[in-house]
């Protein structure tokens, strides 16, 4: 499914720039500004969260950076308008997690699982 | 009685049919091979009829009750398996292009106990690919095409066990398997007008079904009525050494209620306000005719917690693991829906300290549940919000405005907890609405007890789809 005219692989120093920029962005939350709405019974209609639309401009640049870990991982594997929906997952995924570590933990509460020697 | 109205009884009249032999497993075998190959392409609900294995296992049962031999109440009765169950020697092909050719060399837990009970597997039933945990956000999500609903084949028969849901609902098979991680059982028996029953993780083995979510996924009966649900599931539950989740609990059916005291239930606050009209109006009318069985409190408050982002936290993490080979390979491309080509890859770099603060939070969600069942019995709920979803768009465009206010669903998954949805009658479109409780871990006896009782006052259960009677 990889669009290579549309590809816009990133280089080592356009990596360092939106590095930069989105360091710059995540002290004050990025993720904040782009959470998605929560989840409710009906807007999942199934398993799992569904995807989110295409990547909207205003991504927040936490987003974009994982996305491009992404993309140099796997550089031919996506067109544009796909790596675009990445983005987008990587959104919700922020946006999810802010609220998550919103709800406030004690040191001893363990995971919900037990490891068995 | 005609041929196809035999696969609209409930498996309790099927059975006492065929133990006092005025009903043959290999006719009854036949029927459903029949409706599986002429009308299973109509709804996109078949992957694999199962026709020599089928008539074997039927003539088999014959041949066993013509001797006197009964092993219980599903002997000779045919049923279908969603298509992430493994069968021996049979494609399972996950609903998904990249194991369209899929083979195991083993049974499934709930083949193997289904078996043993005398059940006949006629069918491998279609699903949304790799059970929706990719992303899908369109019912077209499947190699097989969108599951349509025989009350109105423009529309969606839920996911993502839409083949069990559309299966059922047009008498192609009396039972089904289908699995849920958050919604997959309740969601196609709501779109379906069938009865599912959730049951509590743990109560069955998953040994053999395809993982999407560890912690999450459970197996479960699809069928017409509760009891017919109760009777599937006291023959699938029970110990297994391969399944290490498994409780080691069984589940025994003594059948509906019986001057038992009033059931205790619980109506969240915001679940009806917002839903459509005739879902309200049903969900009401279906409370109000168990009157002499529920004591109904309204407006119950719903722990605030962050069920949505830790189901969605777990499912994505737990779900990018269990497919990373595909993922790392890239056969992602080769699915049917374009969110699922993507949907999985954000899992691959979630943090670990989300996925974990996502488990830690299931304690005290368990305990905020455990406090809920203190005070009441059951929660009760639409199972959704709307009728089924138009089979050609994307979810978010279809019911703008509609909610069902708090995450019932995802609670209930997250804390392993049983539920029940049944048809309580329609709405627009033609399409059915469905009512669903919920109760406390291992009280599946007293939700089937509930919904038989709720079955014996109402006919919804019983109603056939058009074109498809």
């Amino acid at each position: 499914m990889s669009d290579v005219s549309e590809r816009r692989p990133l280089d080592r120093r356009g990596f360092l720039q939106l590095l930069v920029g989105s360091l710059a962005t995540i002290p004050v939350s990025a993720a904040a500004q782009t959470s998605p709405a929560p989840t409710t019974p009906t807007t999942p209609p199934a398993t799992t969260t569904p995807a989110a639309p295409a990547a909207p401009e205003h991504s927040g640049g936490e987003a974009r950076l994982l996305t491009e870990v992404l993309r140099a991982r796997y550089p031919d594997r996506l067109s544009e308008t796909q790596w675009g929906s990445v983005v987008s997952d990587f959104d919700g995924d922020l946006g999810g997690a802010k609220r998550l570590r919103a709800s406030k933990l004690k040191n001893s509460d363990e995971p919900d699982f037990t490891f068995h020697a | 009685m005609a041929d196809t109205d035999l696969l609209y009884l409930p498996v309790r009249e099927l059975a006492a049919r065929l133990k006092s032999r005025q009903l043959s497993p290999v006719k009854l075998t036949e029927v459903c091979l029949e409706r599986l190959d002429r009308l299973g392409p109509q709804l996109n609900a078949v992957v694999t009829v199962m026709r020599d294995s089928a008539l074997r296992e039927a003539k088999t049962a014959e041949a066993e009750l013509a001797r006197g031999r009964h092993r219980g109440p599903l002997h000779g009765i045919p049923y279908g398996a969603k298509d992430l169950v493994a069968t021996k020697g049979v494609p399972t092909t996950w609903g998904a292009e990249p194991f369209r050719k899929q083979v195991f060399d083993h049974d499934a837990t709930v083949v193997t106990r289904l078996r043993e009970a005398g059940a006949v597997l006629c069918a491998k039933l279609a699903m949304v690919e790799l059970a929706g945990g990719m992303g899908y956000n369109h019912p077209d999500a499947s190699f097989t095409g969108p599951g349509l609903t025989p009350w109105n084949t423009k529309f969606w028969s839920g996911g993502s066990s839409s083949g069990p849901g559309a299966a059922v609902a047009a008498g192609l098979v009396p039972f089904a398997i289908g699995s849920e991680t958050s919604g997959s059982i309740l969601t196609p028996s709501a779109y379906s007008g069938v009865t599912g029953l959730r049951p509590t993780y743990g109560l069955v083995s998953r040994h053999g079904a395809m993982a999407l979510s560890w912690s999450l996924d459970k197996l479960g009966p699809m069928g017409r009525t509760a009891d017919d649900c109760a009777l599937v599931l006291a023959a699938i539950a029970g110990p297994d050494a391969n399944d290490v989740t498994q409780s080691g609990r069984s589940f025994a059916w003594s059948g509906a209620r019986n001057g038992a005291k009033k059931l205790r239930v619980a109506v969240p606050k915001g679940c009806t306000e917002k839903v459509q009209p005739a879902v309200r109006e049903n969900f009401d009318k279906a409370l109000a005719s168990l009157g002499s069985e529920v004591t109904v409190t309204r407006d119950v408050e719903w722990p605030d917690l962050p069920w949505g982002p830790a189901v969605g936290a777990i499912v994505t993490a737990e779900g990018a693991s269990a497919f990373l080979d595909m993922l790392e390979a890239g056969d992602a491309s080769q699915l049917k829906c374009p969110a699922d080509r993507t949907g999985g890859y954000s899992g691959l770099l979630l943090p670990a300290v989300d996925y974990l603060h996502a488990m830690r939070l299931r304690k005290p969600m368990r305990a905020a549940m455990q406090k809920l069942f203190q005070s009441y019995d059951l929660v009760a709920t639409p199972t959704r919000a709307t009728v089924a979803y138009p089979a050609d768009g994307e979810f978010a465009k279809a019911y703008p405005g509609i909610s069902g206010g708090p995450p019932v669903i995802p609670a209930g998954n997250l804390t392993g907890l049983p539920a029940l949805a049944m048809p309580n009658g329609f709405g627009e479109n033609g399409l059915p609405t469905s009512i669903a409780f919920m109760g406390a871990p291992f009280s599946e006896g007293t939700l089937c007890s509930l919904g038989a009782t709720y079955q014996s006052r109402t006919e919804w259960h019983t109603r056939k789809p058009g074109g498809f009677a």
